[in-house]
C-alpha cells in the first residue's frame, strides 16, 4: 500500500517563494558594525509549528541585535528593515483551505504571544515539554536562553528561571529529547565557542586583509543536558551524563535512536573538532562512541566544520543516516548507517561530496520532496569568510552563496536538480537555517530558509503543478497531551508486510525546528491502517484513517496491538 | 599566432575550461582577471603583489602571445599562492590558453578546478598535464584522488596503479589510494594489507591509521580498530609537488628565504643555505642580498669564478650595497690589490656604518697600507659596536704603537685585558707593550715578564719566544733575552716565515748590545 516511487515528471519550478506574498515578512538583522564580530556571520534559525494547535504551521523567526558593548542601532552597517521591534517573531499562518484552492497568510502575532526576545538570538528547539498537549518554545541566544511555555490560548511566558534551563553561553542548537524514557521531554543544548566582546579578535586571511575568524581562534563550549523533572522544572544533569566533560563547538543537534535499541541517542555536529555520538546506555549516561562507530570525522580521518545535521532513511534499509554540511572544500559528508549504530562515509559515491566543494552549508534536511518516496535533501548554503569577488564589488557582507537541492535517484545516489528547481537555487544570500513541513496542508514539504541579513524565505513545493499525477497522502499528528510524542515511530504496512517506519522529531538542521507530523506516501487508497510506536515501546494501531488530510492521533485512542516492544523489526500481524 | 582577446568575466569561462579542443588553434579567449585591491591588502602581502601586478601591466604591452602567457601565468602563482582563487584561476586560464604547450599552467587551473567543486574539468585537465610532462611526479597521484573524491573507482585505481609502476619512490601515497579504493569496494583484508604496506613506508602518515581502524571495524576486529584509532592523526601519504612548492614560495618575500640561508649558514647546514638562496634567487634573480649571500656561501666552496659573478652583478644593481662592496674587496686584497679593495671596503662602511665586520675589514686595508692613524680610528669606531673582541682590541693596539702613540695603545690593551683576563692575544699584545713603550714602568716591565713566561709555559711556540726575549730585556736579563730570541727565530725559519725573521734579527744585535727591542712587532715595522 506505501507508494512506489511514480514517474517523475519534475517541475522546472518545484519550490516558489512566497514570503512576501503570505505576509511572512522578517528580514534577519545581523547586527554588524564592521567590527567582524564573530556572532554576526553565523547567524539564526527558524521553527515550523502549530503553537495554537489549529491544524497548520505557524513560523517562529530567530532574530538578531545590535553587536558590541557600545554600539546602537546608528552604528550598523545595516539598519533594521522595518521599525518592528528588533526581536523574534512569531507568525500565525491563517491558513484557508478550500477544495483544491489554499490561501497562506500570515500575521505576526509576536506582540499578543507574550513572546519577548530581544537578545541575540541564534536557534529554536520545539517540543511539549508539559505534556499538556501544546508545543513550547525554547530559544539559544548568543547569551541566556529562553524557554517560552505555551499557555494555550496563544500566548506564552517565559519561565526560564523557573525550569532551570538557562544557559548564558553562546547557544546555537537544541533538541528536545526524552533521553531517559520518563515520558517527559528533557533539553540538550548545544553550545558553540567562549567569544566575548572582550576577546573578540579579528583574523587576517592570507593577504593580511580582516576577515572573520574560524571557531578555532575562540576555546570551545561543553554543551548541556537538563532533565526533566516533570513537574515544569529541570535539573543540568550534564556532568552526570558526561556532557559537562567534553567541550565541542557544536552548531548541529540531532536526536534519535541510532543503533535500535529503543533508546534515544544524541549525535552533535561540532565546528571545526570531532562529532559525537552520544550512545544512550540505559541509565543516564551518554557515551561518545563517534570514533568508533565512523562519524566523528571524515574518510580521512581530519575533523571537518560540522554546521547543520540531519537524519534520514535515505536508502530505505530501515536505519537511520547522518548528512552534515560543512565548508567549502570539506565536502560535505553522508554517513550511511549498518543498522547497528555504526556508519560508513559513503559521501564520495552519493554525488553529495563534489557538488559541495564550493559551498559552505548549514541548514539542511532529508525531505521528500518530489513525493517519490525517497528522502531528497535542501541544504542551504553561505559563507563564513569573504567571497573576494563579492568584496571587490563592494558588498559590506560578502558571504552569499546558492542553496542547493538534491534529488534522491536510489542506489545511494543523489544528484544535484538545484538547476531546475527555481530561481532560488540560483540566487545567492547568506542562508542558515532551514526547517521543513507542510506549510499548506497539501501532503508535500514545503521549507522556510533564514537568511542572515536578509528576508526569510517560504519556499513552497509546487509538486501539484508537476505533469505525474501526485500520489496519494496521509498526514499524521500525534497529541502530545497524553504524553510525549518526540521520538514515536509511524508506519503503514506494505502490500509486502514491511513497515517503513517515519520518527516523530523536530531537531535538526541548523538552530532550527521543524514540523513534528509525518507524512506518508501511499498508492491510490482511500484509507489506510496505521501503527505508532510510541516513545517508550508501546504499539499502537489506528484504522481506516482516510487518505488526503491530516489525523490527530491521541495515545490509547487506537488498538493496542503489543506492548513493550521497543525494538525496530517488523510488525506481528 | 593570431590572437583574439576577449576578456570574459571568469564563471562564464569556467565553462569554457576544458577541453581544450574547445579553442581554435590561432586564437585564444581570455578572460577578466579580478585584480585585488592593493590598498587592501596587509603591507607584507602587498610589498609581494603589487609589484607583481605592475610589472605584469607594465609589460602586458609589449610582450608576445607566449611571453604574455608566461607573465599572466607568473602573476598567477603569486595570486595562488596567497590564495586569490579568482584572480589566480583568470591569470593561469589564460597562462595556458596563449602559452598551450606549458603543462604548468594545465595543471593550476586543474587545481583551480579541483579546488571549486570542477572535479571532471580539473580531471581532464590533469590528463593533458600527463601527457605533455609524464614524468612530473604528482600528476598521477591527483588523478587517483581526483577520481576517488568523484567516486570512480576505477579510473582512481588506474591511476595508483600507473603511479606505482612508474614512481616507486610515490609507492606510499600510491598505496594509500588503492587501499582507499580497496575499503571503499569493500575488499577489507585487501585494503588493510595495502594501507598498512602504505605505513611502513610512510609511518608519518598517520591519517592512514583512521582508515585502517574503519577496516578492522568491518572485519570485526573492534580492539584493532580501537588501537588505530588511538593512533591517528592528520598526516595524509605525500608526495613531493614541485610546481605547488614552488608556487607556495611565492607567498614570502625572498627575503625570507634570504634569512633562512644565513641562519643555515650560521649552523653549518651549506646545503640547505643553498637550497634556500637559490629559492630567493628563483623568485627574484636581481634580489642583492641573495646574490651576495650566495657568492659567499659558493666562494666557500671554492667556486671563484662563479662567485666573482655573483658579486659583480649584485654591485651592477646595488653599487653601495655593503655586502657586495665588501666581498669585492675581499676578492682585489686576494689579488693584492689593495689599494683598489680600500675604495671597496670604504664604500662598505659608508653603506652600513655600524657593521663590526666591514669596519674591522676597512681597518685591516688601511693597515695593510700603513695608513696606521686612519686604521686606529677605525678599529676604534669597530670596538665601539664591539668593545670585548679581543682580535680587533690587539688590532687597535698594534694600529696605535705603530702610528707612534704607545701612551694609548697601553691604554686599550689594558682595557682588553680587564675585558677578557684570559685572552692569550690581549695578554701576548700587553707584555710586549710593557716591555717595548718607553712609558711603562718598572712593575710593568715585571709584569711583563710574569704574563709572557706564563703564556710561554702553556704555550711555547715562536711568538711567545719572542715576547718573553722582549720582557727579559726590558728587565736587563739579556742573556736570556738573547736564548728565547735565537728561539723565535729558529721558529721563524721552520715556519718560513721570512718577514718576520728580519725584525727578529735586528732585535737579537740590540739584546746582544744590551739594548731594548725596537718595537713591540718588529716585522710590522720592518714592512
Amino acid at each position: 500500500m506505501v507508494a512506489a516511487p511514480p514517474a517523475l515528471s519534475t517541475s522546472p519550478m518545484q519550490f516558489a517563494d512566497v514570503a512576501t506574498q503570505s505576509g511572512l515578512d522578517f528580514v534577519h538583522f545581523n547586527g554588524m558594525s564592521g567590527e567582524l564580530y564573530f556572532p554576526e556571520m553565523m547567524g539564526s534559525g527558524v521553527g515550523l509549528l502549530d503553537y495554537d494547535n489549529d491544524g497548520d504551521l505557524d513560523v517562529y523567526l530567530v532574530q538578531g541585535s545590535m553587536l558590541g558593548m557600545d554600539k546602537n542601532l546608528e552604528d550598523a552597517t545595516y539598519p533594521p528593515a522595518s521599525g518592528a521591534p528588533i526581536t523574534d517573531r512569531l507568525f500565525r499562518n491563517d491558513l484557508i483551505r478550500d477544495g483544491e484552492a489554499t490561501s497562506l497568510g500570515f500575521t505576526d502575532v509576536t506582540d499578543i504571544s507574550g513572546i519577548r526576545a530581544a537578545a541575540y538570538g541564534m536557534g529554536v528547539a520545539t517540543g511539549d515539554y508539559d505534556n499538556d498537549g501544546d508545543v513550547d518554545i525554547y530559544v539559544t541566544n548568543f547569551g541566556s536562553n529562553q524557554l517560552w511555555r505555551n499557555e494555550g490560548d496563544g500566548t506564552f511566558v517565559d519561565v526560564t528561571d523557573a525550569a532551570g534551563v538557562d544557559d548564558p553561553r553562546w547557544g546555537v542548537s537544541a533538541s528536545f529529547v526524552d533521553y531517559d524514557r520518563d515520558g517527559f521531554l528533557d533539553l540538550y543544548v548545544g553550545n558553540y565557542v567562549d567569544f566575548t566582546f572582550k576577546n573578540h579578535r579579528t583574523c587576517l586571511w592570507t593577504t593580511g586583509a580582516e576577515d572573520y575568524c574560524s571557531p578555532s581562534a575562540y576555546e570551545p563550549e561543553a554543551d548541556s543536558l537538563f532533565h526533566n523533572r516533570g513537574d515544569g522544572t529541570f535539573e543540568d544533569v550534564s556532568a552526570a551524563a558526561g556532557v559537562a566533560a567534553r567541550p565541542g563547538a557544536t552548531l548541529g543537534v540531532i536526536a534519535a535512536d541510532f543503533n535500535s535499541d529503543g533508546w534515544q541517542d544524541i549525535y552533535v555536529a561540532n565546528d571545526g573538532m570531532a562529532n559525537f555520538l552520544l550512545m544512550n546506555d540505559g541509565k543516564g549516561g551518554l557515551i561518545d562512541e563517534a570514533e568508533i562507530a565512523g562519524v566523528a570525522v571524515n574518510m580521512a580521518g581530519s575533523p571537518e566544520a560540522s554546521m547543520g545535521v540531519t537524519a534520514g532513511d535515505f536508502d530505505g534499509d530501515g536505519d537511520l543516516d547522518l548528512f552534515m554540511t560543512h565548508l567549502k572544500r570539506e565536502t560535505n559528508t553522508l554517513y550511511v548507517n549498518d543498522g547497528t549504530g555504526w556508519f560508513e562515509d559513503l559521501t564520495a559515491g552519493s554525488g553529495l561530496g563534489k557538488s559541495s566543494f564550493a559551498y559552505t552549508g548549514f541548514g539542511t534536511a532529508w525531505l521528500d520532496y518530489d513525493q517519490d518516496g525517497l528522502l531528497d535533501l535542501f541544504i542551504a548554503n553561505g559563507a563564513v569568510t569573504h567571497v573576494k569577488s563579492q568584496l571587490l564589488a563592494g558588498d559590506k557582507f560578502p558571504l552569499r552563496q546558492r542553496n542547493q537541492l538534491f534529488r534522491n535517484v536510489g542506489g545511494g545516489v543523489l544528484e544535484d536538480v538545484s538547476d531546475g528547481a527555481g530561481v532560488l537555487f540560483t540566487e545567492e544570500a547568506v542562508s542558515r537555517g532551514v526547517a521543513t513541513g507542510d506549510i499548506d496542508n497539501d501532503g508535500d514539504i514545503d521549507v522556510v530558509v533564514s537568511n542572515n541579513s536578509g528576508p526569510a524565505q517560504l519556499l513552497r513545493n509546487n509538486n501539484d503543478t508537476r505533469a505525474s499525477t501526485p500520489p496519494t497522502w496521509l498526514g499524521i499528528c500525534l497529541d502530545s497531551a497524553r504524553g510525549n510524542i518526540i521520538g514515536a515511530e509511524i508506519a503503514v504496512k506494505s502490500d509486502d508486510g514491511k513497515l517503513s517506519w517515519q520518527r516523530v522529531h523536530t531537531d535538526g538542521s541548523y538552530a532550527s525546528a521543524s514540523d513534528s507530523r509525518v507524512v506518508i506516501l501511499l498508492e491510490r487508497v482511500s484509507s489506510a491502517d496505521v501503527i505508532v510506536r510510541w516513545p517508550g515501546g508501546d504499539l499502537e494501531s489506528f484504522l481506516a484513517l482516510k487518505t488526503g488530510g491530516y489525523h490527530l492521533l491521541a495515545k490509547g485512542a487506537g488498538k493496542e496491538v503489543a506492548s513493550g516492544t521497543a525494538g525496530a523489526g517488523p510488525m506481528p500481524d | 599566432m593570431k590572437l583574439k582577446r576577449i576578456c570574459l568575466p571568469l564563471l562564464a569561462s569556467l565553462f569554457l575550461l576544458h577541453p581544450l579542443a574547445g579553442l581554435a588553434a590561432d586564437e585564444a579567449v581570455l578572460v577578466e582577471v579580478p585584480y585585488p585591491d592593493v590598498e587592501e591588502l596587509d603591507p607584507r602581502v602587498r610589498r609581494i603583489v603589487e609589484p607583481a601586478i605592475d610589472y605584469f601591466k607594465r609589460m602586458q604591452p609589449v610582450l608576445s602571445d607566449v611571453e604574455l602567457g608566461r607573465a599572466y601565468g607568473r602573476m598567477g602563482l603569486v595570486f595562488q599562492a596567497f590564495r586569490m582563487q579568482e584572480a589566480a584561476g583568470a591569470s593561469h586560464r589564460n597562462a595556458m590558453a596563449l602559452d598551450p604547450t606549458n603543462p604548468r599552467w594545465h595543471y593550476f587551473v586543474a587545481i583551480y578546478s579541483e579546488e571549486t567543486g570542477n572535479l571532471e574539468g580539473a580531471l581532464a585537465l590533469y590528463r593533458t598535464v600527463l601527457a605533455m610532462a609524464p614524468d612530473y611526479p604528482n600528476t598521477l597521484l591527483r588523478i587517483g584522488r581526483v577520481s576517488l573524491e568523484a567516486g570512480k573507482l576505477a579510473d582512481a585505481s588506474e591511476a595508483f596503479e600507473a603511479l606505482l609502476e612508474k614512481q616507486p619512490d610515490l609507492a606510499a601515497p600510491a598505496l594509500a589510494g588503492l587501499g582507499t579504493i580497496a575499503l571503499q569496494e569493500k575488499r577489507l583484508e585487501e585494503g588493510v594489507d595495502l594501507l598498512e604496506r602504505a605505513l611502513v613506508l610512510q609511518p608519518q602518515a598517520t591519517q592512514l591509521h583512521y582508515r585502517l581502524a574503519q577496516a578492522y571495524r568491518q572485519l570485526g576486529d573492534t580492539d584493532k580498530a580501537r588501537e588505530h584509532l588511538e593512533k591517528r592523526g592528520d598526516r595524509i601519504a605525500w608526495a613531493p609537488d614541485p610546481w605547488v612548492e614552488e608556487m607556495k614560495a611565492r607567498a614570502r618575500h625572498p627575503s625570507y628565504y634570504v634569512q633562512q640561508g644565513i641562519e643555515a649558514v650560521k649552523q653549518g647546514e651549506m646545503e640547505r643555505a643553498a637550497m634556500h638562496l637559490d629559492l630567493a634567487l628563483a623568485l627574484d634573480p636581481e634580489n642583492v642580498e641573495a646574490l651576495t649571500r650566495m657568492a659567499v656561501l659558493i666562494g666557500l666552496n671554492a667556486r671563484r669564478e662563479d662567485a666573482e659573478y655573483l658579486i659583480s652583478q649584485a654591485l651592477r644593481l646595488d653599487p653601495d650595497h655593503g655586502l657586495a662592496n665588501s666581498l669585492q674587496g675581499a676578492l682585489l686584497a686576494e689579488r693584492r690589490q689593495f689599494k683598489e679593495a680600500q675604495a671597496f671596503y670604504f664604500r662598505a662602511v659608508n653603506a652600513e656604518p655600524e657593521n663590526f665586520e666591514f669596519r674591522v675589514q676597512f681597518a685591516n686595508g688601511l693597515m695593510r697600507l700603513n695608513d696606521f692613524e686612519a686604521a686606529a680610528q677605525q678599529y676604534a669606531e669597530a670596538l665601539r659596536l664591539e668593545p670585548e673582541n679581543a682580535s680587533t682590541r690587539y688590532g687597535h693596539a698594534v694600529a696605535l704603537t705603530l702610528g707612534g702613540n704607545c701612551a694609548a695603545a697601553l691604554q686599550t690593551i689594558e682595557r682588553g685585558v680587564q675585558a677578557n683576563p684570559r685572552v692569550a692575544l690581549t695578554l701576548n699584545a700587553r707584555a710586549r707593550l710593557y716591555a717595548t713603550c718607553p712609558d711603562a714602568n718598572e712593575s710593568q716591565r715585571r709584569l711583563a715578564l710574569e704574563d709572557a713566561q706564563l703564556l710561554y709555559d702553556q704555550r711555547p711556540n715562536g711568538n711567545h719566544a719572542e715576547t718573553v726575549a722582549m720582557a727579559m730585556a726590558a728587565n736587563g736579563r739579556f742573556d736570556e733575552a738573547m736564548d728565547y730570541q735565537g728561539q723565535a727565530i729558529f721558529e721563524a725559519i721552520k715556519n718560513g716565515d721570512t718577514a718576520a725573521q728580519q725584525g727578529m734579527r735586528e732585535n737579537m744585535q740590540r739584546y746582544e748590545a744590551r739594548s731594548l727591542a725596537s718595537a713591540a712587532w718588529p716585522e710590522l715595522v720592518s714592512q
